[in-house]
């Protein structure tokens, strides 16, 4: 028996966990993907109440919706789903389970950094082409529909007044924000007993004040930086820029998964 | 077979178990029982690797518990003192989590709620903690592993249930099973348990068959108070005492009289136990 890996054993295990996340977790994802109707009703009804007519423009509210929505489920899916692990009945159950470490570590990071954030992105733009499309007049165009909303935007040059265009791949910064902040806090609901979101974020607050006191120093290249790119070596700087900007993205988000790794293997009841 | 060998825990500097050696042996149900705070719960949890041996090993069949690698985790099953609800009915959460174990019967699971009289189809998080441990106990069962560890397992339960407990493993556990049963109710399982284990704080102070315990001691339950008894209590009619078993004369074990006989006179016990 292989005892690191086997695919049918963690087919199994998977399809368990999905399960499991579903019991949990899965009302409440339905809740927060509702959350532009919910949010459209609302507005629509006080606009009624208040001016007697539907609401002029929709998108800001609908926008402002899903980004409650995914800040909601980032900080309450970890803790729902897997939180469980501190508890010694539970704990004990989880620990249990005839999987190896790894594929419980495994489903789990795959549960939390592709499954929900795809099942919630895919809900939230579902339902808003679902309302834009039975009530355009009311509700307005759908996000996926609007010219601007694209993984990928392009800032022309004359907006930024650099010398080339800057395109920004928003899709894969949403993703590696999401990442890092439900890793955050996954790490939160498998390390604290109690409270385990308020520990979390004191512990992100605490963390953030010793990195900028550490990173401080380097502020003084901010001007060098802009300097570089006024004199027309955007290009390059961009480009070094996002290069580090995704390395230490990188290195944080694995730098997550091995804790969870380790607190996965090394916890006790 | 789980050998146990100079075992020891302590929580922070507290020592718990010390030098615990014992070999556990298929097909029998071990009774493991000691006084509160001995370490009865801390050993099932070291042995079904749910914590880490400080200092000596532990090993089921080779493996080190505590590795929790599936070959391991699939053989075994451990049945807390309390146990988790689940949000979901039991016969979906038996189906769900039953194929982990490779021996797992969902008719065994589903036979075993019926003897305790449960419906397979009511929601776990909405069952009284009895029920719970009733599906609990019927899925322990139908999992068919070599070792079940049980902590407190008749705790909780009505007086019907108790007896559907001792049927429910006599016909549902495997003959080649290892079952260690950690418990202060011993009335309840007097009849099942066979071999038992006294722990006290830090030493293994009896592991013996219930043949090996009427051999070297004697249960009297006569009305005259005898001179040589290891431990005497009053019951109406008469008492019961614990002595010496100097004659060889058969009598009928009585596992409460049996932990206060050992516990007064641990020394002496064990002397007794070691042929010293």
């Amino acid at each position: 028996m292989n005892n690191v890996f086997s695919a049918k054993r963690f087919g199994k295990y998977f399809s368990y966990d999905l399960k499991h996340c579903i019991d949990t977790f899965g009302l409440s994802l339905l809740i927060l993907g509702l959350m532009p109707m919910i949010t459209f009703l609302f507005a629509s009804i006080i606009s009624f109440i208040v001016s007697g007519d539907w609401i002029p423009d929709n998108t800001v509210n609908r926008i402002v919706a899903a980004v409650i929505a995914v800040f909601i489920a980032t900080i309450m899916f970890p803790v729902k789903a897997y939180g469980e692990i501190t508890d010694k009945k539970a704990g004990s159950n989880f620990l249990m389970v005839p999987a190896s470490t790894f594929e419980k570590w495994l489903s789990g990071s795959l549960m939390t950094l592709v499954i929900v954030p795809v099942a919630l992105v895919l809900l939230l733009l579902g339902v808003d082409l679902l309302l834009g499309a039975l009530l355009p007049s009311h509700y307005g165009e759908a996000l996926l529909l609007q010219e601007w909303f694209r993984p990928i935007i392009c800032i022309p040059a004359s907006l930024t007044g650099l010398s080339m265009d800057v395109s920004i791949n928003v899709g894969l910064i949403f993703w590696v924000s999401w990442a890092t902040s439900v890793l955050c806090f996954l790490l939160g609901a498998v390390f604290f007993k109690k409270s385990k979101i308020a520990k979390t974020i004191l512990a992100l607050m605490i963390f953030s004040m010793l990195l900028s006191m550490l990173t401080a120093p380097f502020a003084n290249l901010m001007p060098g930086l802009i300097e570089s790119i006024q004199l027309g070596d955007a290009e390059r700087v961009m480009r070094g820029f996002w290069t580090a900007v995704w390395v230490i993205d990188g290195a944080e988000i694995v730098a997550f998964l091995a804790i969870y790794y380790f607190r996965l293997r090394t916890i006790k009841h | 077979m789980i050998k146990i060998e100079n075992l020891g825990f302590s929580y922070g500097k507290t020592p718990v178990l010390k030098n615990i050696t014992l070999n556990l042996e298929p097909g029998k149900i071990y009774g493991l029982l000691g006084e509160n705070g001995v370490g009865k719960t801390t050993l099932l949890t070291l042995v079904c690797g749910l914590k880490k041996a400080q200092t000596g090993s532990i090993s089921c069949d080779g493996i080190d518990p505590y590795s929790r690698n599936p070959e391991f985790l699939s053989q075994v099953f451990y049945l807390p003192d309390e146990v988790a609800p689940v949000p979901s009915t039991a016969i979906a959460w038996a189906k769900s989590l039953g194929p982990f174990w490779p021996n797992f019967k969902i008719e065994t699971f589903s036979s075993a709620m019926k003897d305790f009289e449960m419906d397979e189809t009511m929601k776990m998080h909405k069952m009284s903690a009895g029920q719970l441990k009733k599906t609990y106990i019927s899925f322990a069962l139908a999992c068919g592993t070599s070792y079940i560890l049980m902590d407190e397992p008749t705790n909780g339960l009505d007086i019907p249930s108790k007896a559907q407990f001792r049927s429910a493993v006599l016909k549902y556990t495997r003959d080649d099973s290892t079952i260690l049963i950690s418990t202060h109710q011993v009335k309840d399982l007097e009849s099942m348990i066979d071999p038992i284990i006294i722990l006290d704080r830090k030493d293994v102070l009896l592991n013996a068959s219930v043949e090996e315990i009427t051999s070297k001691l004697f249960f009297d339950y006569g009305s005259i108070l005898r001179q040589d008894a290891l431990y005497a209590e009053q019951l109406p009619g008469g008492f019961i005492q614990v002595c010496p078993n100097t004659t060889g004369e058969d009598s009928k074990l009585n596992i409460e009289a049996l932990f206060n006989a050992v516990h007064n006179n641990k020394e002496l016990v064990k002397a007794i136990f070691n042929n010293e």
